[in-house]
């Protein structure tokens, strides 16, 4: 039987002290469709990285045809034949699009020059066949995120690669696009290739592939054929059933108004259908005072290809979570410069609180200010800290007025009052290190007890808050979320986790192509499929109309 | 002086004076384009300077001279680059550690084989002229391009060479990739940092050819002979976008403003220093001319 | 995550001219830091040793002039001391720079400009039959520090307004100060009494008073150990170091926590220029008393080194512009009582470059740390 098996497989990364691959194992048939599915952090991707050979697993073994083989280099895996289709394509951005499907491997007259007349002519044979629509002599920069990963198949099969590894190859995807990729996989089983594709949407799985290995954490659940799972078994052994326990750690004795019992804010979301909803979560009514105000902005970022934002409108009220997602490459990577006060929107308006909204050159405050906005950026290495200081310094970075008072530093302040930030939010650190030592769990920690500690700001942008968090840790941040929306903190949710958007926010606006999809109430009947709809530039943006329908099985 | 005859005389001064910036910029692109862009240029010419004349004399062959020189810098620039890379160290650093290394070797070796740290003069069979006996005769073309050196010819096919290299080979290719992606190299079982050393070698080479430019038609060794040189193809290699032929028009126009200074300093009484001065001069210039032509409204995402 | 940072460089578009500067100029561990510069400096005697034993033909004499000379008496000490003064002043000017991830490479032109700059000023004054002293030297070297930092500010505004690289911009806009100076001296500005070219000379009252006859050392070293002490304090304890070296490490970062990065383009660039500039008016008032052509060349780069192993750290700054010093004198002494020249510190130097922003450090036969390699093999040892 022709197969491929890894058996086994653990990798430990030391630097952010994450176990990837617990004993994974996955058993792979040539000539298949076969699904890698999980959530986020499951261990997919690097399972993947250790067939293809970009990484070395800690234990376990790799079998092609009962034959161990180790993998030295991802060259090594190409000459068995597997290759990887990333999700951030390596497209080299000065050539063009026939030059980078055939860099590393071009075909040469006289032994030192290329052979122009052949790469182009098998170009354009291999884009015939699989009905590809791209111009070889095009420059790569002017192409969309869809033509870039159309060149990486392409490229993987131009070097004779048939097993072919897909990296979340629809999370930059449009509908259409998305089914032609598909109809391109059924085409290349017919022809005789392997598929591998990772993905965490379980509706796509069951569309194309015809076995399935389901993770969880960094192990194997189980490898099921596609005839005998449907939607819902499959949601459940993606999920598991670790939901939230969240009875123990809150303490909302301080909720407004009253002291809220604690059976009244356990979560027993409803994972089926995604139909997990804010009325679950949250005891108190928000307020109507506006904290923030997007008045028809819009911006055109001079460099970028992403869509822009066009004509984007939402306000935000105190006490009120407010859910953003988009696919990426829609809007929501602007959406964040322009709330985190890097992107001036070229027209429209920002108010927060009715003042102007501070976009540099004007400064925010700081978290702790009555006027202050708390962000917590998405790209956190690179934005959220400066892995040169130390940590208290990180926190003094941001407040400078207080903590150099006189223009002196004034260091046992700094240092007591980031120690007691950091107690606040449960991560026990000496204040004085280098941040630089932390893992990246933590380091994420840290920068969320420094925006959400109390005092709360008034308004609050968080991008992927729960990114590389563990369990606990969620639950954490998710009360203490609950805990600002209920003293008054409106709070931007941005986010591409539909179940975090689905749990905490009170209304959620979906972005395509830069464009306000649908803003809607998250009253109980708003599905994952129902947004993931909206945010693929399908259905209604009326949201009148989704909000009277049913959704039901 | 007829204006046809000015203009054959600072065309074919341009010509000469181009081309030790071709060579040291066509280097440099490569360094560039890996992504490790190197400094030394200067350095590498100066040696290049050094070791030619020393060797051609000795070994009575300009050809010698020249294969000397462009090893000799190559070597250097090997050393440096492994060094640079294997400790992870800073290239800019680094690169202003070769300029120094070569500022202070050469007086050493000068002051000890030769006894001076001044001008050391030497005889040399002369350069080829290859075109100077069937077309030098022809009006004006004749003077301002058949008139050369041998080396200034050379030149040119280097960046015909470059062109072809960096375009059409698979090498090029993957030292362009190198810089912008490597990545990409990494996939294909490649390390970045051997294509960097390529480079590095590559512009050590063609910088040592150029210092040898600037001494073998003298022949003579001049301390300093170099002035600035290596910066300005630094700069030749902004302006013209690091493309190969864009270049050569960016080191045209500064061999340009070198002859025109040149013969400005016979014909206007211009002090010796400002003559010297106006490389520094023209590149600056060109530098803020070219920057505000391309000057965009910075959003963010510049920031180095 | 939705945010791909791949996007970042998939959009920039054109010809940047120094791309991904590497940031790396520091390491982490200060174990780690301590080695490389024992290393770069230790490899740097070791080279002049070889050098000295390859191109001298008293090899014991030259090696005792070189080493041992310096300190023999009053006179070659205080001298020793006395060049650490422009050293610490232009090496504070050099760590302001770096502390912010600029590169001023323009020292050697800012040092000289200051110089001319206080001589002028001060014949000026002389000229009109000043009397106080103390004024006509702050004058001078407000004067100087001045001019240095607006060489150095044009070099910063280019980056700021234009997005030249200051590197580039600063070593080129320095030749030509460089220059520049070189024709005053020796033209307009040239003492017609002199055979050198050289200005006037000043009357010997207005330069510091000598602490340590016969050397030239003079109370400018306490100005320049208070001056360093200020900058310790300026870059470590105020808030502008603070937001200085966070724009400079983080730029991103730095617009995040609300400072404004802009400013910290240029400022840097200006106070580094006004130092070197400083050092210069300092050579004159406390040693030269004229301006003398090309006298203060190699200051520039001598201060970068300093800069270097200091690590940015003003404080640290003392002993590294003394061990230059210390180089400096040797090679003086070495070239005045043998055949040795002068450039081999500058070979040494060139080493110090090399090793010094070495953020791994060299392993010999392949292991980096030889006392884990060593516990390893034991416990395999005891294993078996």
């Amino acid at each position: 039987m022709q197969t491929i098996v890894l058996r086994s497989i653990s990798k430990f990364y030391p630097t952010s002290g994450v176990q990837a691959n617990d004993g994974a194992t996955l058993c792979l048939t040539r000539g298949t469709i076969h699904a890698v599915v999980g959530e986020n952090g499951a261990g997919k991707t690097t399972l993947m990285r250790i067939l293809a050979g970009q990484e070395h697993p800690d234990s376990g073994s790799i079998l092609i045809d009962d034959k161990p083989v180790v993998f030295k280099t991802p060259a090594v895996a190409g000459q068995y034949g597997i290759g990887m289709v990333h999700q951030h394509p390596l497209i080299i951005p000065d050539f063009t699009v026939e030059q980078n499907i055939v860099f590393g491997f071009e075909p040469r007259k006289i032994n030192i020059l290329v052979d122009e007349e052949i790469v182009r002519s098998k170009v354009v044979a291999l884009c015939r066949e699989l009905g590809f629509d791209l111009e070889p002599s095009a420059p790569v920069g002017s192409l969309g995120a869809g033509a870039h990963q159309q060149i990486e198949i392409l490229r993987q099969i131009f070097r004779n690669r048939e097993i072919l590894i897909l990296d979340e190859p629809t999370s930059v995807l449009a509908e259409q696009e998305i089914q032609s990729l598909f109809d391109v996989l059924r085409h290349l089983k017919a022809r005789g290739f392997t598929i591998l594709i990772i993905t965490h949407k379980p509706r796509e799985v069951l569309a194309l592939a015809d076995q399935i290995t389901v993770m969880r954490h960094g192990k194997t659940v189980g490898e099921y054929d596609a005839g005998t799972v449907d939607e819902t078994r499959l949601a459940r052994l993606i999920m598991g059933t670790n939901l939230p326990d969240t009875t123990d750690s809150i303490d909302m004795t301080d909720t407004i108004g009253r002291s809220a019992k604690p059976e009244e804010l356990s979560v027993q979301p409803e994972l089926l259908n995604g139909r997990i909803s804010a009325r679950n979560f949250y005891t108190t009514k928000t307020l109507v005072t506006k904290t923030l105000e997007v008045d028809r902005i819009s911006v055109r970022s001079r460099h970028s290809r992403t869509p822009q934002l066009e004509d984007v409108s939402f306000s935000i009220c105190r006490g009120e979570v407010c859910g953003i997602c988009a696919l990426s490459g829609n809007g929501l990577e602007l959406m964040e410069d322009v709330l985190g006060g890097f992107e001036r929107p070229s027209s429209g308006n920002l108010r927060f609180c009715g003042k102007p909204y501070p976009i540099y050159p004007e400064l925010r405050q700081p978290p702790w200010n009555p006027a202050g906005i708390a962000y917590v950026p998405s790209d956190r290495m690179r934005r959220g800290v400066c892995d040169r200081l130390s940590i208290e310094e990180n926190f003094i970075a941001l407040d400078r007025k207080r903590f150099f008072p006189h223009g002196f530093a004034n260091r046992q302040v700094a240092r007591e009052i980031t120690q007691s930030m950091l107690e606040d939010f449960g991560v026990h650190i000496r204040a004085a290190g280098p941040i630089g030592e932390l893992s990246g769990g933590t380091i994420q920690k840290t920068i969320l007890a420094r925006e959400l500690s109390w005092p709360f700001a008034p308004l609050c942008i968080l991008c992927d808050p729960s990114a590389g968090l563990d369990i606990t840790s969620t639950d954490f941040l998710y009360a203490r979320i609950a805990k600002m929306r209920a003293r008054g903190s409106a709070i931007a949710l941005l986010s591409s986790n539909l179940d975090e958007i689905l749990t905490l926010s009170d209304r959620i606006i979906v972005l395509h192509r830069g464009r306000v999809a649908g803003d809607l109430q998250n009253d109980g009947n708003i599905t994952k499929e129902k947004l993931g709809a909206l945010m693929l530039g399908l259905g209604s943006a009326d949201s009148s109309v989704v909000q009277g329908q049913r959704m039901s099985r | 002086m007829n204006f046809m005859n000015l203009t054959t005389i600072l065309t074919g001064n341009a010509l000469e004076a181009m081309t030790p910036l071709l060579f040291a910029a066509m280097g440099g692109l490569f360094t560039e384009l890996s992504g490790a862009l190197s400094i030394a240029l200067e350095g590498y010419m100066m040696l290049g300077a050094f070791v030619g004349v020393v060797a051609a004399a000795s070994l009575h062959s300009v050809g010698a001279g020249l294969c000397l020189a462009a090893l000799a810098s190559a070597a250097l620039a090997w050393v440096s680059a492994k060094a640079t890379l294997g400790l992870k160290a800073n290239i800019f650093i680094t690169g202003l550690g070769t300029n120094l290394l070569v500022a202070g070797l050469l007086p050493v070796l000068s002051q000890h084989f030769f006894g001076t740290k001044s001008v050391l003069s030497f005889t040399l069979p002369t350069l080829m002229h290859p075109f100077s006996c069937t077309m030098a005769a022809v009006p004006f073309l004749g003077q301002a391009f058949f008139s050369h050196s041998v080396l200034v010819y050379v030149s040119w096919l280097t960046v015909l060479a470059a062109w072809v290299v960096l375009y059409k080979t698979p090498v090029g290719r993957r030292i362009r990739a190198c810089g912008s992606q490597p990545e990409a190299l990494r996939d294909i079982g490649r390390k970045p940092e051997n294509y960097q050393i390529v480079a590095a070698v590559v512009a050590g080479a063609s910088s040592g050819v150029a210092g040898a430019c600037l001494s073998l038609p003298l022949s003579a060794y001049v301390p300093n002979i170099s002035s600035g040189r290596g910066w300005i193809a630094l700069v030749a290699i902004y302006l013209g976008s690091r493309r190969p032929g864009w270049i050569m028009l960016a080191c045209f126009i500064f061999a340009l403003a070198e002859g025109f200074s040149n013969y400005a300093q016979g014909f206007l009484q211009v002090p010796s220093e400002f003559v010297l001065a106006i490389p520094y001069a023209a590149s600056l210039v060109a530098l803020i001319l070219g920057s505000l032509s391309r000057r965009r409204q910075g959003d963010w995402k510049d920031l180095h | 995550m939705y945010r791909t940072n791949k996007m970042h460089s998939a959009e920039r578009k054109g010809p940047r001219f120094i791309k991904a500067r590497p940031t790396q100029m520091t390491l982490k561990s200060v174990w780690q830091r301590a080695r490389i510069t024992v290393l770069a400096l230790g490899a740097s005697i070791l080279c002049i040793v070889v050098l000295l034993a390859l191109f001298s033909n008293a090899f014991v004499d030259s090696l005792k002039l070189f080493f041992v000379v310096p300190f023999a008496n009053v006179y070659f000490l205080g001298n020793m001391l006395s060049y650490a003064v422009p050293l610490m002043v232009a090496g504070l000017g050099a760590a302001f720079a770096f502390a912010s991830h600029n590169f001023n490479l323009g020292g050697e032109g800012q040092v000289y400009a200051g110089a001319l700059v206080a001589t002028v000023v001060a014949l000026k004054a002389q000229g009109q039959g000043a009397q106080n002293v103390l004024i006509v030297r702050l004058a001078a070297l407000f004067v100087a520090g001045l001019t240095g930092g607006l060489v150095g500010g044009f070099s910063g505004m280019l980056k700021r307004r234009l997005k030249v690289d200051e590197m580039i911009s600063s070593f080129l806009a320095s030749s030509l100060v460089v220059f520049v100076v070189d024709y005053l001296v020796a033209g307009p500005l040239k003492d017609p009494n002199s055979n050198f070219q050289a200005t006037k000379t000043l009357p010997s009252a207005y330069g510091f008073a000598k602490i340590l006859p016969p050397s030239e050392l003079s109370v400018s070293i306490f100005w320049a150990l208070l001056l360093v002490i200020l900058g310790k304090l300026v870059l470590d304890r105020t808030s502008f170091g603070f937001e200085l070296k966070v724009s400079g490490a983080n730029k991103e970062f730095a617009r995040y926590a609300g400072i404004n990065g802009d400013v910290y383009s240029v400022i840097p660039l200006v106070v580094s220029g006004a130092l070197h500039a400083l050092a210069g008016g300092v050579m004159i008032f406390s040693t030269y008393l004229k301006t003398i052509q090309g006298f203060s060349s190699g200051v520039g780069w001598d201060a970068i080194a300093v800069a270097l192993i200091a690590n940015n750290n003003p404080v640290a700054l003392v002993p590294s512009a003394l061990f230059f010093a210390y180089l400096d004198a040797g090679s003086k002494s070495a070239m005045m009582g043998s055949n040795v020249s002068t450039e081999l510190v500058t070979i040494a130097q060139a080493l110090v470059f090399f090793l010094i922003t070495a953020t791994t450090l060299p392993g010999v036969f392949g292991v980096h740390n030889w006392w884990h390699w060593g516990k390893a093999k034991a416990a395999q040892g005891r294993q078996q």
